[in-house]
């Protein structure tokens, strides 16, 4: 035997209460005279016996309430040989339901969250009676239906037949920590941890942590197993635009990459693809995809309207349809508007800093140029404190001597709405200007302008770009040979770019973009605020090098651009369950939304305000707890949408279970229980050595018995005899 | 020199005086609006004529009425001093209770003083006995209505001391009366009932009329005491400890015996017995010794 609150046996110390009121009553006598003593003499004689005898019983009686009275709190757990069916004493539980979108897998008829309701559904009814339950539901976060012991068990049973799989990832070790937290808060009853899932590696990643927690000696646990191996399993994990720029009427090319998270190799891999839920406007097939491999493959659309558009990847259905498509949210622009700030006023056009840049960006005869979807504007640096930036998707500092300090003040502004900035260096640029305010007071760069390497002049030094190992999306393209080289390009003169950590706060962590092939930073970039800025060490024209002049100039200047307007369209892309921040039109500010999951009743969406928060006009929304495209309706004149999309994480479509050899090493301490469609948990949860039989129940019934008994005899005996 | 001295106590005398003043008050109060003499007897001033009836003593026919008027009358004459009555006190220390004010001793006395008035100031004799395990003060028998001062005074500076022994002082008395008349015994009677008894026969078979006063305090005929309690007695004895709420119905069932048996033990004597409650008015004990005295003499 032993006792779940055993420093509550100290209770039995009050036995010595009674003892002391009876001695304490003994001293408290009332002396009196008397005269008739023949007769009470008599009295006393016939019954002093009697009446002792009845003060001893009551003694015992009320010594006897409180031993029990103290045993009762003490709360005695006896524990049976193994298999023994004691009558179990009630339980604090809590049901851990596992909730990730792998949960959502089925065998052709029900899924693994069925089988965990149903499961969860046995559960409650094999609890002993006086049981309470609290139900918590677990992915990477853990939501708590009931979230404290409840002894409404069909509440519980309602709210377990009532839940729905999320779209989110497993984390078992969050899981069980919460449901730790809610026992250390209930010491009644045996504790009990009832933990259903289906046993996902990527789940248990902590083993160790949650096996420590499960073993907790205080609290019984039970792992319930749900579903079985599934065989195949095709998973959308990446879907992602390789155009620079999706424009309208161009077409735009996507990548769509597939894994197989089946146990066999997956042939023959129809993959399709969709804008805005329509019927597909590609397809393409991936021949063979090995176990665990991804394959990409790069599809075709159009969009015929500017805008926001959703783009949807999938393949064929299978027993888990969650990870059978991926969808993105993305802008189809027709007017790419880029502003050119230079210093420049070189009588020569060729030699002005933009001239390259904006040809680059425009590649079309003059006379296309005003039908062209990129625009640009060329100003000096002096007419930029009075240019209104929201109205450019870029600005570029093209050899720029220095800006004023209202120039800096709307360029940090222009970047906390989302601008995108892009900085060349030249002859005119006065590097400690940069160093001082654009790199450390404001934090835009993401490196400090240090010592110029080279001379523009001496054309037989030079520096080269990285060959190979291209990381960052930009460059990414010419991984493949047949794309051409960067290592071509000779850059006679360059800034040293010294990385510099973000001062403020909202400066991101510096990254470079591609390196010379003396591995110094040759382009870098920063995310600041909701904006980008991407900072090259040398010019933007021929001065110091020859790049304007190779053939990676075009499409490194139209991706460097699209990079930004990508940074801007991946705001509308958000993981599952994470927050929608969008920047807003500011004419928009203080109109609602009607926000809606494509495929749901248009009644059944949120309804959010267009707010200025820190100046910025922002839609924000927070409910994507389901993977997919959404519709933001805002209430304009005519009515605007906006469209983003909620991704899952392809990491939850891995089905590889935990090792059963892990698994069984938490035993004998933690019950570990493969359920099946026809299995029944009684007896397996409810029947074990570790489950003492409680009898606080029955002691406290004896200590109301002996308190009814002492009452009665109390009564009786001092009843005039 | 010690009982002339103790006469001499003002305290002594001022007991004396509300005694006898509450005596005097209780049997005024009592008598008011009666005649003077309602006793009628055969002494010597006559009183009044009453017609023959059979069982009559022919002695006390009036002739002269026969003689002229052929009716038989009886002559009645006014008494002067019918009977004696011998008042028999009893002081033992079991006396010295009173749940109240007043303890059983002072109503006891307050009756004796009560009765002594009452009766010398109708021409009856009083004796008065204090007694407990004998006769500790005694005033011998008088008719003097002036005497009453005496035995008030005796009454009042009796203290209780000793334990009590009714049976012995009984025999006793019962062999000194020469002259039959009432006896009246005013004790809570603690002591052996059968040996009570047979000194009340003793006393009964001297020829006198006995009234028993049984006079017992209401805390002793009802028991009311509650919690744990360690009873002294006042003649001794060990010291119990108890608590009375258990034993009260036995507690009750041992003295209503003890004061049955006594009961029909008087009965059987012929006796008259007055169950007196502490908390009772005097007046309610006068009017049981009236009516016995009625019954004894007419």
């Amino acid at each position: 035997m032993t006792f779940l609150n055993p420093f509550l046996l100290w209770g039995m110390a009050a036995i010595a209460a009674p003892i002391i009121i009876h001695m304490f009553m003994n001293r408290r006598i009332k002396p009196v005279v008397w005269a008739a003593m023949r007769f009470l003499q008599a009295s006393i004689q016939k019954n002093q016996k009697r009446m002792n005898l009845e003060d001893l019983l009551l003694l015992a009686l009320r010594c006897l309430i409180f031993i029990l009275l103290a045993l009762a709190l003490a709360r005695p757990v006896f524990k049976g040989p193994k298999g023994t069916n004691l009558v179990r004493g009630s339980e604090t539980a809590v049901l851990l339901i596992d909730n990730s979108y792998s949960m959502g897998q089925n065998d052709g008829g029900a899924t693994r969250f069925d089988q965990a309701r149903d499961a969860a559904q046995q559960i409650l009814d094999s609890l002993p009676q006086g049981s309470s339950v609290a139900l918590l539901y677990f992915s990477n976060i853990v939501k708590a239906a009931v979230p404290e012991p409840s002894f409404d068990l069909n509440l519980v049973r309602k709210l377990v037949a009532d839940a729905q799989v999320s779209d989110r990832t497993t984390n078992v070790e969050q899981g069980v920590k919460q449901a730790a937290d809610v026992l250390d808060r209930h010491q009644g009853g045996t504790q009990h941890i009832y933990l259903i899932t289906d046993g996902q590696e990527v789940g248990w990643k902590q083993f160790d942590d949650i096996a420590k927690m499960l073993r907790n000696p205080s609290v019984k646990s039970s792992v319930i197993l749900v579903g079985s191996t599934e065989e195949h399993n095709l998973c959308v994990s990446d879907l992602r635009m390789e155009t620079a720029i999706a424009s309208v009427g161009e077409a735009s090319q996507f990548d769509v990459e597939v894994t197989n998270f089946g146990t066999s190799e997956a042939k023959d891999v129809a993959v399709r693809i969709s804008v805005d839920n329509e019927p597909a406007s590609d397809e393409g097939v991936i021949d063979s995809i090995p176990v665990g491999a991804g394959k990409r493959i790069s599809l075709f659309t159009k969009f015929a309207t500017a805008g926001y558009h959703t783009v949807t990847g999938s393949v064929n259905a299978d027993h888990l349809p969650i990870d059978d498509q991926r969808t993105i949210a993305l802008r189809a622009l027709d007017d790419v508007r880029v502003l050119l700030v230079t210093s420049d006023d070189d009588a020569d056009p060729t030699a002005n800093a933009t001239f390259y840049l904006r040809h680059a960006l425009t590649p079309v005869s003059p006379a296309e140029m005003d039908n062209y979807y990129i625009k640009t504007k060329t100003i000096s640096p002096a007419e930029l404190d009075t240019t209104n930036l929201g109205d450019f998707e870029a600005v570029v500092l093209a050899d720029v001597a220095d800006v004023s300090q209202a120039a800096l003040d709307g360029i940090a502004a222009y970047l906390n709405r989302g601008g995108g900035l892009i900085v060349f260096p030249g002859d005119k640029t006065q590097a400690q200007f940069y160093n001082d305010n654009l790199a450390k007071k404001y934090g835009f760069l993401p490196a400090t302008l240090g010592k110029i390497r080279g001379e523009a002049d001496k054309q037989d030094k030079f520096l080269s770009l990285q060959a190979k190992g291209y990381d960052n999306h930009i460059v990414s393209i010419w991984n493949d040979p047949n794309a051409g080289t960067l290592a071509s390009t000779h850059f006679y003169r360059a800034y040293e770019l010294k990385p510099e950590a973000g001062h403020t706060d909202q400066a991101g962590e510096p990254q470079v973009i591609v390196k010379y092939a003396d591995s110094t930073p040759a382009i870098m970039e920063r995310p600041w605020g909701r904006g980008h800025v991407i900072l090259f060490s040398s010019s933007a024209n021929t001065a110091w090098n020859d790049m304007p002049l190779r053939p990676v100039y075009l499409p490194l200047m139209e991706r460097v651009l699209g990079s930004i307007l990508d940074q801007q369209d991946a705001r509308l892309n958000v993981p599952v369950g994470s927050q929608l921040e969008l920047v807003c039109n500011p004419e928009w500010t203080g109109k609602d939304a009607i926000i809606t999951h494509v495929g749901e009743k248009k009644e059944s969406g949120s309804l959010r305000r267009i707010s200025i928060v820190n100046g910025v006009p922002l839609l924000r929304f927070d409910e994507t707890e389901k993977a997919g495209p959404y519709e933001a309706a805002i209430k304009t004149e005519p009515p605007t949408i906006i469209k983003f999309a909620a991704q899952f994480d392809p990491s939850e479509s891995n089905l590889t279970a935990e090792p059963q050899a892990e698994l069984d090493s938490l035993a004998p301490d933690v019950q570990v229980v493969r359920w099946g469609p026809n299995a029944h948990l009684d007896g397996q949860t409810g029947k074990e050595g570790g489950n003492g039989a409680e009898i606080w129940v029955t002691l406290a019934m004896l200590v109301l018995i002996a308190a009814c008994g002492e009452m009665i005899m109390g009564g009786i005996f001092s009843a005039s005899k | 020199m010690a009982s002339e001295s103790k006469f001499l106590d003002p305290v002594a005398i001022q007991r004396a005086e509300v005694l006898g003043l509450q005596a005097r008050q209780i049997v005024e109060g009592y008598m008011a609006g009666e005649h003077k003499s309602p006793y009628r007897g055969f002494a010597i001033e006559f009183a009044q004529h009453r017609e023959y009836v059979p069982g009559d003593d022919t002695r006390h026919l009036d002739w002269k009425v026969l003689g002229r008027s052929d009716r038989y009358y009886i002559k009645q004459y006014e008494q002067e001093t019918n009977y004696v009555a011998h008042l028999i006190l009893d002081g033992s220390e079991s006396m010295k209770y009173g749940s109240g004010s007043m303890t059983k001793f002072d109503y006891a006395r307050t009756i004796a003083a009560t009765l002594a008035y009452l009766i010398l100031q109708q021409r009856d004799a009083a004796s008065l006995a204090i007694f407990d395990d004998k006769v500790r003060s005694y005033y011998q028998r008088t008719d003097n209505l002036s005497a009453i001062h005496n035995i008030i005074s005796l009454l009042a500076n009796f203290e209780p001391e000793q334990s009590t022994s009714i049976s012995t002082v009984l025999h006793d008395l019962a062999r000194q009366i020469k002259r039959k008349g009432i006896v009246i015994l005013i004790s809570d009677l603690f002591d052996d009932v059968d040996n009570v008894l047979k000194g009340i026969q003793h006393l009964r078979f001297s020829g006198s009329e006995v009234i028993i006063f049984h006079v017992l305090d209401p805390f002793e005929l009802t028991f009311p005491f509650k919690g744990t309690v360690e009873f002294r007695g006042l003649e001794g004895g060990p010291k119990l400890m108890t608590r009375p709420a258990d034993l009260r119905k036995s507690y009750l069932k041992e003295l209503n015996d003890f004061i049955t048996k006594l009961r029909t033990g008087c009965e059987r004597n012929g006796c008259n017995y007055v169950q007196v409650n502490t908390a009772t008015p005097w007046a309610e004990v006068l009017s049981s010794y009236l009516a016995t005295r009625q019954h004894r003499y007419g």
